[in-house]
């Protein structure tokens, strides 16, 4: 029974369980989940832990690449407790309008005058005097649940069809491919402003743009190594052991697509912070005064000679997540291939 | 088979009366073809690959029998379609005198107990994913074969009967080299107490030296279990060493079946003779008169007229060679041969 | 028959005396530096070749047969492997000091290689005649139809039948029988003196085994090549080698005249590997094993590395040292503690 509830009863919880958060985010605002979110993290690193054994997942954890991981887990915590940080992002200063980076200002003042004064705004003001430091937190938050939601919906959609097309074969799979087709032969960009224009702009839209951005991918990839795992011979003498249909996937095709279905995730995790700030950047993204990093590098635009910070820093916080993503997922895939996990300790 | 009644018909329905004490799997008039296909959105059918045709034998309780032949023989389609992997295009296979061709839901799963296979990569044979305990347990798990407490004595037991520890289950089939890798992969088949197992080429993919102790092995577990062997290989050599009775395939068709010191003492097939003397001697002095077979196999695609092995027969061609079939025609005993040749001898 | 058998003995060691010193390699070494430590899959392996002779070498996989062969040909994966020691004496001089330029020279023109898998050795998008006439013209300046006559001439010799139709033809329109004929008309296309063969016979079936083993005797004999067959098989060397050399976790541990090892082998791994093949003529109910698995080689025990796995293992075993090679023969070494 335990060993029942350890091996099914808790990826599936956690899935449920992340679903409703990101549900929650849209419907009801990211304000509510913070705590939610903080738990299902530390419920999955118990998991994790367990599932690869104590020993050896400190083992293993040691090798992962330090400041991408540090990068990552500080955006994620930056995200969920974006308000107890900083206070509220849409606060206006007129007067203190377009201030350039404090600590700069700070360090030139201590030079110039040998005086020590501390200016708050540390990344500097935008034209209405709101702080970029605490918009780029709170755009952290919504980058996040973008980011986790699009991606969700597209994986989610990705691998359904992947697997049951390269497994079963035949019309059905001949059906879901000329969909990919017609799904990849759309310009990605204009589909989503397409939708800003049915929908509205707005959280939800730039979402569902994303994950139908990102579904036909994840099918293309993920058809071709199932079809290549579902003739080697473990599958065959899965078959002649009298295994379900249902068995096989679970317990030999998905195990085997894992490595590259974490890989395909690290690297669309970074297209999705990417998209989302380019339709932040169209004006078809995240709507104002809503900060998210892509509308932070659009709103810099205009004063991108006077102001180089207002672009600059969301650019530099994108730069480094996507990076750290990739290489993060890297370790990741090594980690989940039992070979590997040996040699990587 | 043939409109005239031949005697091998006869020797067959005598076979069958005889058969019915100890015959584990009848295999009569098996035929499979592959639609060879024209067309992408229109499909027309343009032609036919005879993979298996009119193949007729018997496995018997505790015995081994071979399938010998070259590549593209049919003998591993054969085996794939006796192993439910391929559906059969028309034929009869008794298993236990229970038709399986056409068998119902509860018939299936029994034979899926009953017999199970090793096939010849130790490394494409294995989930890399899965410790060796849940391979092992794998058919009884999905036959739901043993109640889930005696499993593990069980993955003990065939552990032990393979010559393996009992701590190997908890290991990863990465960490066995290939030898031990086939005992894995046979202590998987001998899981679920089948009463045949299908080695499709099971030690040709492994070293010299390691081949012994698989053979040895396979016949020690054959004499304690009373297990039936159905050994699909090309080394006539390994065949000669395990096989109480053989067949010889050439393209699709059986030319010579019968016990192993029949075929092997006495062969009158001019292929089994080709086969036999392009085997390697076992001492530089033996000096074999080899007969070197002109041309390759042709394609099953398209077949020759008449004898199918008549284009590189090596002996003088008679004229019906060209322009029938020759059907397996008793030669005394369990002797049976598909030659005009050597009716006329 | 015997007498037969007797013709054919002396007609072979005729070839083998009367041939001048093709190859000497003196207690050649080649290491790899992997990150489990230094593997020493070559590790002191002296033997000479004569022009024309034939040396089966054999052995388990790992036991680093293919790294000798690698090392002749100085194609060693890279960065892990190097030669550290010894010499490999060709035409007088000494290959493992060659540069790399040098050793371009006598690649394909000398010293030539066929290897396992006829599948990945050709290139799938170039014809069968593109690569050949390629290879030709490294090291011959033959242009238009000399060369394709050439080419043509290089197929008939392995005996592919209608050769001109077949320069046209794309790897995957032959059978792999075939495929590995064209891989060795291209291994001979510049008149190597020596041939590397590394099992090319390990993907084809019996027949053609046997098709292309005669073929490879016969070109061997017709062009007088310095044969260097490495196998695991025993009955290959049988059918086509003149001299043997049993290699076990980087050494060569027995090497003699082939009817002397076949009659008598001396060290314990190479009875028990001789023992080990079913055979055709000689049925047993019981085959000879070699208990245990090959060792790894990164490590190894200290002594004779079969010490672990052999039968006739005592207190004759020097557990610190390994055997030195012991003369048993004429032309026939052993490295075993029971001759020493």
């Amino acid at each position: 029974m335990v060993r029942f509830f350890v091996s099914r009863g808790v990826p599936i919880g956690l899935a449920f369980v992340l679903a409703v958060i990101v549900y929650r985010a849209i419907r009801v605002g990211f304000d509510s989940i913070g705590l939610p979110a903080v738990g299902w993290l530390i419920v999955l690193i118990v998991y994790l832990v367990g599932r690869v054994g104590f020993g050896n997942f400190f083992r293993v954890v040691k090798r992962a690449p330090k400041l991408p991981t540090l990068i990552i887990v500080a955006f994620i915590l930056t995200a969920i407790l974006a308000d107890k940080i900083t206070g509220s992002p849409y606060d206006q200063n007129i007067p203190n309008r377009l201030q350039p980076p404090g600590l700069m200002e700070t360090l030139k003042t201590a030079v110039r005058e040998q005086r020590f004064e501390l200016n708050e705004n540390w990344l500097g003001t935008d034209a209405l005097g709101r702080d970029v430091l605490t918009r780029l937190v709170h755009g952290a938050r919504v980058t996040l649940t973008v980011t986790i939601a699009a991606i969700m919906l597209g994986q989610g959609i990705g691998l359904t069809l992947g697997i049951t097309s390269g497994y079963f074969g035949g019309w059905y799979d001949k059906v879901v491919m000329r969909i990919v087709d017609g799904a990849m032969s759309i310009p990605g960009i204009f589909l989503a402003l397409l939708l800003a224009v049915v929908l509205g702009p707005s959280f939800q839209t730039v979402i569902i743009a994303i994950g139908l951005l990102l579904w036909s991918r994840f099918v293309r990839t993920l058809r071709a190594e199932t079809m290549k795992v579902k003739e080697a011979e473990f599958v065959k003498l899965a078959r002649v052991a009298g295994c379900s249909n249902w068995w096989i996937i679970r317990r030999h095709i998905f195990p085997n697509l894992v490595n590259l279905w974490a890989v395909l995730v690290s690297l669309e995790v970074g297209v999705t912070v990417i998209v989302e700030a380019t339709l932040g950047f169209l004006g078809a993204g995240v709507p104002p005064p809503t900060p998210s990093w892509g509308s932070l590098i659009s709103d810099g635009r205009q004063y991108v000679t006077s102001a180089w910070w207002l672009s600059f820093f969301p650019g530099m916080a994108i730069l480094l997540v996507v990076l750290s993503v990739n290489l993060f997922g890297d370790w990741l895939r090594d980690v989940l291939d039992p070979q590997m996990r040996q040699r990587a300790t | 088979m043939g409109t005239e009644v031949s005697t091998a018909g006869q020797d067959t329905k005598i076979g069958q009366s005889m058969a019915e004490t100890d015959a584990v799997l009848e295999v009569s008039n098996l035929k499979k073809y592959f639609p060879v296909t024209k067309g992408i959105i229109l499909r027309k059918t343009v032609g036919q690959v005879q993979a298996v045709d009119d193949v007729t034998f018997t496995v018997r309780r505790g015995q081994t029998f071979a399938l010998a032949g070259e590549s593209g023989c049919g003998k591993t389609t054969t085996s794939r379609v006796l192993l439910r992997l391929e559906d059969a295009t028309a034929g009869e296979v008794l298993f236990r005198g229970k038709d399986i061709l056409n068998a119902d839901k509860d018939l299936v799963k029994e034979y899926r107990r009953s017999v199970q296979a090793v096939f010849q990569d130790p490394y494409s044979s294995l989930e890399p994913r899965m410790r060796v305990g849940s391979i092992i347990s794998e058919p009884l798990m999905a036959t739901g074969a043993l109640p889930k407490k005696e499993i593990r004595v069980r993955v003990e037991e065939v552990l032990a009967q393979v010559g393996l520890s009992p701590d190997a289950a908890n290991r990863f089939p990465h960490e066995f080299s290939g030898g031990q890798r086939q005992r894995i992969a046979l202590a998987r088949s001998l899981a679920s107490s089948p009463d045949l197992i299908l080695l499709d080429e099971p030690v040709s993919a492994l070293d010299v030296s390691i081949r012994a102790q698989i053979l040895n092995l396979l016949k020690d577990l054959q004499d304690q279990l009373g297990v039936a062997y159905l050994l699909v290989a090309h080394d006539l050599a390994t065949v000669r060493h395990m096989c109480h009775s053989i067949a010889v395939m050439y393209l699709g068709r059986l030319v010579e079946t019968g016990s192993g010191e029949e075929v092997f003492g006495n062969p009158l097939h001019p292929y089994t003779k080709a086969l036999l003397s392009a085997a390697l001697p076992s001492h530089p002095r033996i000096q074999r008169a080899e007969i070197e077979l002109p041309g390759e196999v042709p394609s099953p695609l398209n077949p020759p007229k008449g004898c199918r092995f008549h284009p590189r027969c090596p002996v003088a061609v008679m004229p019906q060679c060209a322009e029938s079939l020759p059907e397996l025609e008793n030669h005394g005993g369990s002797h049976a041969v598909a030659c005009h040749l050597a009716r006329s001898a | 028959m015997s007498e037969v058998v007797s013709e054919i003995n002396t007609l072979r060691s005729a070839t083998r005396s009367s041939g001048q010193i093709a190859l000497e390699i003196k207690d050649l070494k080649t290491y790899l530096y992997t990150r489990w430590g230094v593997v020493k899959a070559v590790d002191g392996v002296s033997l000479s070749l004569r022009d024309g002779e034939c040396l089966g070498l054999v052995g388990e996989s790992g036991c680093g047969k293919t790294m000798f062969g690698l090392s002749l040909m100085r194609l060693l994966p890279r960065p892990a492997g190097r030669i550290v020691g010894g010499e490999v004496l060709f035409n007088g001089e000494d290959i493992v000091k060659k540069s790399e330029a040098e050793m371009r020279e006598i690649r394909g023109r000398q010293i030539s290689m066929v290897l396992q898998d006829p599948m990945t050795a050709l290139d799938p998008i170039f014809s069968v005649g593109r690569q050949l006439t390629e290879t030709i013209t490294i090291s011959s300046d033959l242009k238009g139809p000399a060369l394709l006559e050439r080419a043509v001439e290089l197929l008939r010799m392995v005996r592919i039948p209608a050769p001109a139709e077949r320069l046209a033809a794309f790897p995957f329109q032959m059978s792999g029988g075939m495929r590995q004929r064209v891989v060795g008309a291209i291994a001979l296309a510049q008149e190597p003196r020596i041939l590397i063969a590394d099992e090319p016979t390990t993907s084809l079936d019996v027949t053609t085994q046997a098709n292309y083993l005669r073929l490879l005797k016969s070109l061997q004999e017709r062009l007088n090549l310095t044969l260097i067959f490495i196998t695991h098989d025993f009955g290959i060397v049988a059918r086509v080698c003149h001299r043997v050399g049993v290699m076990y976790a980087g050494k060569l541990v027995e090497l003699g005249d082939v009817e002397d090892i076949f009659d008598n082998p001396r060290h314990p791994y190479t009875k028990c590997l001789i023992d080990s093949v079913p055979k055709l003529d000689k049925r047993v109910t019981r085959l000879a094993t070699i208990t245990g698995q090959p060792p790894t080689l990164h490590d190894l025990p200290p002594g004779c590395s079969f010490r672990p796995r052999c039968t006739e293992a005592g207190t004759h075993c020097r557990p610190d040292q390994y055997p030195d090679p012991a003369m048993v023969g004429d032309r026939h070494y052993v490295r075993c503690w029971l001759y020493q």
